[in-house]
C-alpha cells in the first residue's frame, strides 16, 4: 500500500513536470494559435482580439494554473483549432492506436519468445546467425521505409492485403482489425526485434550460471532445464524491456500513423503542434507520460510476484 | 521520358478538355456520356480550419467549402462571377450602390427558404458590423468601404458604400448563412449544391447531394473528402486506386500513376516569387534585386519542378486574371548571369554577399525551388541558405513579423483585378516584403476608383510594370497544379480560383 502510494506521488511530480515544460516549451516557439487560426490575412487588432478570447494575453503562470485547475478535475479543455472538447477529441482517436498497439503487442508476444529460445539453442549456430542477422536488419529499417515497403509488396504487388482507408471499428470490427494488419507488422517488428535479441542475450547468459550445470549434473534434460531453471530467470529482466516496448507502442505511433494514414493520437499530436493548439498537445503529452509510468510500475509489481526476493 | 509525357498530357487534355482555357461546357467528353450518382472519395492533402465559411482561412478549406456555400455571386471555370443567391444585381451609375435581388425560393440545408434577412446577417458578419463578432471571423477588408447593407422590402438587398468601386461585386462570393443558426461550426448549413454529412477531424469530409438545389442538379450523389499530412502519405492509397481524384501532385508522382488515372495540368493560380525584403540591406538596392532577377534561371526551375507545365511570370499577378496580366513583362529581365554578376559588382558587392531564404517546410514545392535557386545563385557568388521553418512560424516570423531576409511562397488572390496587386501599396498590412512606391501607391489608387475597365486594366498593368522595373522581388511561375481523375470519371473543371467544383464531376456512361 505504502509503495502504492509512494509510486502515485512520484506520478505525480513527473506529471506536473512535464505539463510545465509542455507549457513552457510552446511559449517560446514562433506562433502562436491566433496566427495559426487567423492566417495570412490577419491584421494586428484581429490577433489581439482573438487571443484575448482565447486567454492567450494572461501571463505564462495564469495559464498554467488554470490548466492545471482544470486538468485535475479531468477537464482538459477545448480544443483551440477543432472547438471541441479535448477529451472527446483524443478519445475518438484513441481506439485507432489502442487497435494498431494491441495487434502490434500480440504479434511482438507470439513471436519473440519462440524465437529467442530458438535462437539461443545453439549460440552462434546457423539458426542463431540467421535470426541474429535478421533482427539486425529489423531494428536497423526505418520505420517509415518499413512501412512502405510492405505495404508496396502486400497490398500493390501481391494484393494479399486490402488496400484503402481507415475502417472505423463501429462499422466493421472485422475490416478495422484487417486493415490494421500491417501497421502493426510495421510496428511490431523493430520492437519483436529488439524483444528477440534481449531474451536470446538473457537465456545464453543464465545458460553459463553454475545452476545450470547443476542442474545438467543430476540428470536434467535439456529441455526441463530450459523451462524450469532457465526462462525463470531469463524472464526477470525482460519483463521490464517489454514493459518499455508496450509504452512505447502505446503512446502511439507518429510515423506510422502518417505512412498508413491512420486517425490516431500520432497524427493528432503532430498536427496540434503545428496549430500550436495547446490544450490538445498538453493532454496527449499527460496521457503518454501515464501510459510510461504506468507500464513502468505494472513491470515494478509484476517483478515482486515472479520473484518475492526483489524489495 | 519528358517528351512521352508531354505527349500524354497533350492527349489527355484533349480527351478530358481539363484545361483552364478549354472552352467545351462539359469538359469535351462528348462520346463520354454522364450518368447520375455514384460516390467518389477525394483526397486532400491538409485538414479544414473551420467549418464556418466566414472563420475558415485556409484556401485548402474554401476549396472544398465552395460545395457547400454559396455567395449572392458565384465564380465560374473563366474567371467571372454569375449571380447565385441573387437573381440579379445591379450597380449605381456613379458605382457607389450595389442592388441585389435575391432568386425565389432558394433553399438552406435546413429546409429553410433564403430570406433578406439571412443575406443582410451574412453580409454584415463579413463586413464586422455585427455585435458581439466572434473575433475569429474574418472581417473581409475590401469591405471596409461599406458605409450600410440593409433590404428594401423582402427580395431586395442594397449595400451602400462610401467610395466608388466596380471590383466589389467579386466579393459578394462571400458565402450566405441562416441568420438564427448557431452550428455554422461543427454542422455547417448553406445553400450550395451539396450539404453537409460529417466530419472527424484529420480523417474525412463528407457531403451528399442538396435535393433542393435550385441550379443544375449536381451528379453524384455522395462526396467523401479524404484527409492525409500531405501526399506521399496519401501516395500508396493512390496507387491502390482507393482514392478517385487528388491535386498538389509532383510529376514524378503523376507519372506513376498513369494506369488507373488520367493526369490533368492546370495552373495553381498562385503568384510564386523569391520575396525579398526590400528592408534588408544588400536587397535595399534596387540594383541587387535586379542582378537576382537576372541570375535566376526561371525555365529551369519550371522543368525541375512542374516538368515545363508552369506557367513563367514576370510580375505580381498570375495569367488567371487574364483582363490585368501584363505578358508583356515576363521576359523583362533575360536570364543573364554574366551581365548579373556586373550589375552585382557595380552595386558594391564583387564578390557576392549571403542571405537566407526562410521556406515554411510544408510546401516541397518551394522548397525544391529554393533548392534549385541556391545552386544558380552560387554562380554568381552569391551564398544562400534554406531555412526550413514550420507553418505557424512562418506566419509569425516572415509575414506578419517581417523578420526575414527572404522567403519563396505561393500568393493567391481574390478574382477581383486589384486584389492581388494591393499588399504592395507602401502602407499595407500584409506589405511583407517592404516594398515602398510613391508611384505605385497613385497608379493603383486611380486604377481602383477607375469606371472604364480598360483604363482600370491599363493602370493595373502599369502598377505591374513598377514592381518589375523596380525589381521588387524575383516572380517566378504560377506553378504546375498536377491533377489525377480515376479513369471513367469525367466532368473534372479547373477554376481560376482556389475551388474544387465537384458538382460538375460524373461517372461515364
Amino acid at each position: 500500500m505504502k509503495y502504492i502510494g509512494k509510486k502515485l506521488i512520484a506520478l505525480a511530480i513527473t506529471l506536473l513536470a512535464i505539463s510545465f515544460v509542455t507549457f513552457f516549451a510552446f511559449t517560446i516557439i514562433p506562433g502562436d494559435a491566433a496566427t495559426s487560426i487567423m492566417g495570412m490575412d490577419a491584421s494586428e487588432e484581429q490577433l489581439d482580439a482573438l487571443r484575448e478570447e482565447l486567454g492567450l494575453n494572461d501571463p505564462l503562470i495564469v495559464r498554467y494554473g488554470r490548466w492545471v485547475k482544470g486538468a485535475l478535475m479531468l477537464d482538459f479543455g477545448t480544443s483551440l483549432q477543432y472547438k471541441t472538447d479535448v477529451a472527446k477529441l483524443i478519445g475518438g482517436r484513441l481506439t485507432a492506436t489502442l487497435g494498431l498497439a494491441l495487434e502490434a503487442i500480440l504479434i511482438i508476444l507470439i513471436l519473440s519468445v519462440p524465437l529467442g529460445i530458438i535462437s539461443s539453442k545453439k549460440p552462434n549456430g546457423a539458426v542463431d546467425n540467421i535470426i541474429t542477422v535478421l533482427t539486425q536488419f529489423g531494428m536497423a529499417v526505418p520505420q517509415f521505409f518499413l512501412g512502405i515497403m510492405l505495404t508496396y509488396v502486400f497490398g500493390i504487388l501481391l494484393r494479399i492485403v486490402n488496400m484503402g482507408g481507415y475502417v472505423n471499428p463501429a462499422e466493421s470490427f472485422d475490416g478495422f482489425l484487417r486493415f490494421l494488419i500491417l501497421p502493426a507488422i510495421t510496428v511490431a517488428i523493430p520492437k519483436l526485434s529488439m524483444m528477440t535479441k534481449y531474451l536470446r542475450d538473457c537465456i545464453v547468459a543464465q545458460k553459463k550460471q553454475d545452476y545450470v550445470r547443476t542442474a545438467r549434473a543430476k540428470g536434467n534434460s535439456e529441455g526441463r532445464i530450459l523451462t524450469h531453471h532457465v526462462l525463470k530467470n531469463a524472464i526477470i529482466p525482460s519483463i521490464t524491456f517489454f514493459a518499455m516496448i508496450v509504452a512505447d507502442v502505446l503512446a502511439g505511433s507518429i510515423v506510422c500513423e502518417q505512412v498508413f494514414a491512420i486517425p490516431g493520437v500520432g497524427r493528432l499530436l503532430t498536427a496540434s503542434i503545428s496549430n500550436r493548439d495547446f490544450p490538445v498537445v498538453s493532454a496527449i503529452v499527460l496521457y503518454v507520460a501515464v501510459v510510461v509510468v504506468v507500464m513502468n510500475t505494472l513491470a515494478d509489481v509484476f517483478y515482486r510476484v515472479v520473484d518475492p526476493r526483489v524489495k | 521520358m519528358k517528351k512521352h509525357l508531354l505527349l500524354i498530357g497533350i492527349l489527355i487534355l484533349s480527351v478530358l478538355g481539363g484545361c483552364a482555357n478549354a472552352t467545351d461546357k462539359n469538359g469535351g467528353a462528348d462520346s463520354n456520356e454522364p450518368t447520375q450518382g455514384g460516390s467518389i472519395v477525394i483526397g486532400i492533402p491538409q485538414d479544414l480550419d473551420s467549418l464556418d465559411p466566414h472563420i475558415a482561412k485556409a484556401a485548402g478549406t474554401d476549396e472544398v467549402l465552395f460545395n457547400v456555400f454559396e455567395g449572392l455571386v458565384k465564380p465560374d471555370q473563366y474567371g467571372k462571377v454569375n449571380p447565385a443567391v441573387a437573381e440579379s444585381y445591379s450597380l449605381s451609375e456613379d458605382s457607389m450602390k450595389y442592388v441585389f435581388v435575391l432568386r425565389d425560393n432558394v433553399k438552406f440545408h435546413n429546409g429553410d427558404v433564403v430570406t433578406t434577412e439571412d443575406v443582410v446577417y451574412s453580409l454584415r458578419r463579413c463586413a464586422g458590423f455585427e455585435d458581439a463578432l466572434d473575433p475569429s471571423v474574418t472581417v473581409e477588408s475590401a469591405f471596409s468601404i461599406i458605409k450600410d447593407i440593409y433590404a428594401t422590402d423582402n427580395k431586395t438587398v442594397v449595400v451602400e458604400l462610401t467610395a466608388p468601386s466596380t471590383e466589389l461585386i467579386y466579393y459578394f462570393t462571400t458565402a450566405i448563412i441562416p441568420k438564427n443558426y448557431k452550428n455554422q461550426a461543427t454542422a455547417p448549413v448553406g445553400t450550395g449544391p451539396y450539404k453537409f454529412v460529417s466530419y472527424t477531424p484529420l480523417e474525412s469530409f463528407v457531403v451528399e447531394k442538396f435535393q433542393d438545389y435550385y441550379g443544375t442538379k449536381p451528379y453524384l450523389d455522395k462526396v467523401t473528402f479524404s484527409i492525409y499530412a500531405n501526399i506521399d502519405a496519401a501516395f500508396l492509397e493512390l496507387m491502390a486506386g482507393k482514392i478517385d481524384l487528388m491535386s498538389q501532385l509532383s510529376s514524378d508522382q503523376a507519372a506513376q500513376l498513369t494506369s488507373i488515372y488520367n493526369v490533368v495540368y492546370s495552373n495553381f493560380n498562385l503568384v510564386q516569387a523569391l520575396f525579398l525584403n526590400n528592408d534588408f540591406e544588400p536587397f535595399k538596392n534596387p540594383d541587387v534585386r535586379k542582378a537576382l532577377c537576372m541570375a535566376i534561371n526561371r525555365d529551369e526551375i519550371n522543368q525541375m519542378i512542374s516538368d515545363g507545365h508552369g506557367t513563367i511570370i514576370g510580375s505580381g499577378v498570375f495569367p488567371g486574371l487574364s483582363t490585368i496580366f501584363a505578358g508583356d513583362l515576363v521576359n523583362y529581365y533575360k536570364f543573364d548571369q554574366a551581365a548579373a554578376k556586373k550589375l552585382l559588382a557595380d552595386a558594391g558587392y564583387p564578390d557576392g554577399f549571403s542571405f537566407t531564404i526562410t521556406i515554411p517546410s510544408s510546401y516541397d514545392q518551394h522548397v525544391a525551388t529554393g533548392e534549385v535557386i541556391v545552386e544558380q545563385l552560387k554562380k554568381i557568388g552569391v551564398t544562400a541558405k534554406i531555412e526550413l521553418v514550420e507553418w505557424s512560424a512562418w506566419l509569425s516570423e516572415v509575414y506578419s513579423g517581417r523578420k526575414y531576409e527572404s522567403t519563396i511562397i505561393g500568393l493567391d488572390a481574390n478574382l477581383a483585378p486589384g486584389d492581388v496587386l494591393k499588399r504592395y501599396r507602401s502602407t499595407a498590412g500584409n506589405n511583407f516584403i517592404n516594398f515602398i512606391s510613391e508611384e505605385f501607391d497613385v497608379t493603383y489608387a486611380s486604377a481602383l476608383a477607375s469606371q472604364s475597365d480598360a483604363e482600370k486594366a491599363e493602370l493595373y498593368k502599369k502598377c505591374q510594370n513598377i514592381l518589375t522595373e523596380n525589381a521588387a522581388s524575383v516572380y517566378i511561375q504560377d506553378p504546375a497544379q498536377i491533377t489525377v481523375v480515376k479513369k471513367g470519371l469525367g466532368g473534372y473543371t479547373p477554376y481560376p480560383v482556389y475551388v474544387m467544383d465537384i458538382s460538375k464531376l460524373y461517372y461515364v456512361k
